[in-house]
């Protein structure tokens, strides 16, 4: 269980006043659950993932993971970049095992331990390439694999299809899904897409900005596993549709891009 | 605000840096280690001693003049030829191999050729702060043509532009931040090579100055004269770096501009 | 102000360019060429024009004055003189300078800490420092190395430093969110991130340990290729003094075409993924 408790985060801006990026966020995430946090860019919803990663202090508030506060990255969790962020210098499996490395095994070792990752996200063939050779979608394959190998309990993903393009994206949704009936872990998915965290998640927090804060939480009552079919449904419908309305409300704001 | 206090930080541990090692300085000094090792205090005496002595005063003004009459003109041709070079294909074929030979060799090694060609003298000396400075400015000012974003020109075309137009509105302004930087880095090897061209003359300037105090076995006073010229060099480029922001507002949200090419 | 992107500018496409006329594959060695060899002609016949070749030698006497020296025990008895403390002063500079500018890039109070000397340094003509260290140590080869090495640290220092201060902070973050100590950090993404900056240090340090190497030569009592120098002047031999300028640069070119080879070598991921971009 991941409890976010009155989260806040505060700047100083240059002309001496300050700015509140988020203010009183508190939620909870259940485990196994797939939790998709949406809101408009600039809601914070990075810098709150980011917090939960370990990577970012709250200026105020806790996050409690199973019971103890969270004070840095921790092993129980791994995160998949927006960018993908692989090492351009190291081939496809290294890449995969990179995590491990990290955490203390030899090169050798986690090249091993890699391998089957690798054929879990469909590169099988592919271990000895390099990055700038693969396609967005196959790198984000890269970037998911590398945070499954080191087998956290928690997945945390940042827009991570959100630099591909609209029929990659929809095939990433669906290995994802696939990926996820097997794993059974918890996730959080940050996007500014309605139709993907409809499709992916059991609940969908909508977030408001300026500052950014919780301005509701949804369920998503559409059976398991889903598949294609689901996106035509009218549950389906009326979810995208009521959220569409919850963000309209914020576009009036011209930093705020229209919801897909 | 947490920036400010970490620049605040940074400046202080700096000035700590500097104090501590005037201090080792003196220390070292005091413990008559080598000759080459005065005391800070002793070389401190000599600045206020040297910096107004006329002999010194007569060698920074011989560097100067020849700075003065050597710089301007080699900056003025960089600019232009670089600005050709950026623009025209066919002259950049034409003079690409020679200037990059000589952004790639050691031009002190040039010096003895040019003492045969213009004597034991100034003429040497305007010779060498040339060639110091001429490539380095053609290259970066080249380079920064080459930045321009092909779109805008498209678009200036769309509206007609003709190319004295392109040029101006353009490509010029694309090529300034990149011109700027060349400029700085030139100023900083035209020092360079006035010292050095008068280090081999041996007679004038602050060059000729450091070889006669070193072979007086004056160090005191050739640290001083040291000092100076290294802080001349830190003010003359800070300056280009001013005027830079000066006549570029409209990146002064950014850092100082990489040059392209610093050259050997 | 220090990282030097020469192949990235050079190999710019000239969409720009104003182009005219028709051009084939060859026309830019045409041109090319074409400059280069006027330019020796012109260096030539402005040569041969002259009254007296005390002053200004003829490229074709400068090459056969270069071929006949190549061909001297002296000739290679000097280039060793001049070598062997050259070499010792660039490996020191290199070390030196990587480990420094690790220090430098990676933790900013040591930075700060340094920063008043490393941009004294940085300002400063380094010959001016040729007789401080004669001062200190002579004019055997530990001035000489000492010389050599100032001349190359501070590039190869400030270089270092860049490369590893502008690492890409996705990089670093992606490291950091799976929790490995910081050492491992460093060795497993901010080094490897860090070559490209390290290996143009190590190309424009050596350019400037070749210049130390040459200012050592002209400017303490010359026992190498300066000797040759001021033997050659002293003779009124200009076209042999004009063939040991051209033997140094001659060297210097050579050692900045291998360092830039080394430098693109290790920095090919770095390229190929501009390539992509």
């Amino acid at each position: 269980m991941i409890e976010i408790r009155e989260i806040g985060r505060q700047f100083n801006t240059r002309d001496g006043g300050t700015f509140e990026a988020l203010k009183d966020v508190s939620f909870s995430v259940k485990d196994k659950e797939f939790f998709s946090i949406i809101g408009p860019s600039g809601c914070g919803k990075t810098t709150l993932l980011k917090m939960v990663a370990g990577l970012v202090r709250p200026t105020s508030g806790q996050i409690v993971i199973d019971g103890s506060p969270v004070s840095g990255p921790g092993n129980d969790r791994a995160m998949v970049f927006q960018h993908f962020v692989l090492l351009p210098w190291a081939d496809i499996l290294t890449n995969v095992g990179f995590g491990l490395e990290m955490r203390g095994l030899s090169r050798r070792e986690s090249r091993e331990a890699a391998r089957p990752f690798l054929d879990r996200v469909g590169l099988t063939g592919f271990a000895e390439h390099y990055p700038h050779e693969l396609s967005g979608g196959m790198q984000q394959r890269v970037g998911l694999a590398r945070a499954l190998a080191v087998s956290p309990d928690i997945l945390l993903m940042d827009e991570p299809f959100g630099a591909l393009d609209a029929q990659t994206r929809q095939l990433m949704q669906e290995d994802l899904m696939r990926i996820w009936d097997v794993e059974q872990k918890t996730v959080i998915f940050v996007t500014h897409s309605m139709d993907e965290a409809a499709y992916l998640s059991d609940r969908v927090l909508v977030m408001d900005t300026h500052p950014g804060k919780v301005r509701e939480v949804l369920d998503v009552p559409l059976p398991r596993p889903r598949d294609e079919a689901v996106r035509t449904t009218p549950v389906f419908n009326e979810l995208t549709s009521h959220m569409w309305h919850e963000l309209r409300g914020m576009i009036g704001d011209p930093t705020a891009p229209a919801p897909e | 605000m947490r920036n400010m206090t970490r620049q605040n930080r940074n400046r202080l541990l700096s000035v700590i840096g500097l104090l501590a090692g005037l201090v080792l300085w003196e220390v070292i000094g005091r413990l008559e280690l080598s000759p080459a090792f005065p005391p800070f205090s002793a070389v401190l005496a000599a600045v206020v001693e040297v910096w107004s002595s006329p002999r010194f005063l007569e060698a920074l003004k011989e560097s100067l003049i020849s700075i003065a009459i050597a710089l301007p003109p080699s900056i003025v041709l960089g600019v232009a030829i670089g600005l050709l070079i950026g623009r025209y294909r066919r002259v950049e074929w034409a003079l690409d191999p020679l200037i990059n030979t000589f952004l790639s060799l050691p031009l002190v090694a040039l010096i003895p050729v040019l003492f045969l060609i213009f004597g034991l003298g100034r003429g040497s000396i305007l010779a060498t702060i040339v060639i110091y400075t001429f490539f380095i400015v053609v290259v970066n000012t080249a380079a920064g043509v080459k930045t321009t974003d092909p779109e805008i020109v498209e678009m200036a075309r769309s509206f007609g532009a003709g190319e004295a137009h392109v040029m101006n509105r353009v490509i010029l302004p694309s090529a300034l931040p990149l011109t700027f930087a060349g400029i700085r880095i030139a100023t900083g090897r035209a020092i360079r090579a006035v010292i050095i061209a008068e280090q081999v003359i041996g007679l004038i300037g602050l060059g000729g100055l450091v070889q006669r105090l070193g072979g007086a076995f004056a160090v005191e006073q050739l640290y001083a004269v040291v000092l100076f010229v290294g802080l001349f060099g830190l003010v003359s480029m800070e300056a280009v770096a001013i005027a830079e922001r000066k006549a570029l507002p409209w990146i002064i949200a950014q850092e100082e501009t990489e040059p392209a090419f610093q050259g050997a | 102000m220090v990282t030097d992107q020469a192949a990235g500018a050079t190999d710019v496409e000239l969409t720009l360019a104003a182009r005219g006329g028709s051009s084939s594959r060859w026309t830019p060695w045409l041109f090319r060429i074409g400059s280069v060899g006027l330019v020796l002609l012109i260096w030539e016949l402005y040569g041969r024009a002259q009254d007296t070749t005390l002053f200004f030698v003829p490229f074709t006497s400068v090459v056969t004055a270069l071929w006949e020296l190549v061909q001297t025990t002296e000739f290679w008895d000097a280039f060793r003189q001049t070598f062997i403390p050259f070499i010792w002063g660039w490996l020191l500079s290199l070390v030196v300078g990587i480990f420094l500018g690790l220090l430098i890039g990676r933790f900013p109070a040591f930075d700060a800490l340094t920063k008043p000397y490393v941009t004294f340094l940085n300002a400063l003509p380094i010959s001016t420092l040729v007789p401080i260290a004669v001062i200190l140590f002579g004019i055997g080869y530990p001035s000489r190395i000492l010389i050599v090495f100032l001349f190359g640290v501070i590039e190869v220092t400030l270089n270092t430093a860049a490369g590893v201060r502008y690492v890409n902070r996705d990089l670093v973050e992606m490291g950091e969110s799976f929790n490995g100590t910081q050492w491992r950090l460093f060795r497993k993404v901010i080094l490897p991130a860090s070559v490209p900056g390290i290996m143009a240090g190590v190309r424009i340090g050596t350019g400037r340990a070749v210049v130390g190497m040459v200012v050592v030569e002209i400017l303490l009592v010359a026992v190498g290729m300066g000797r040759l120098i001021l033997r050659y002047r002293g003779r009124f031999q200009s076209a042999e003094l004009y063939a040991v300028v051209l033997a140094l640069i001659l060297f210097g070119i050579l050692l900045q075409v291998l360092a830039r080879r080394i430098e693109l070598r290790a920095s090919r991921w770095k390229s190929e993924m501009e390539q992509v971009a």
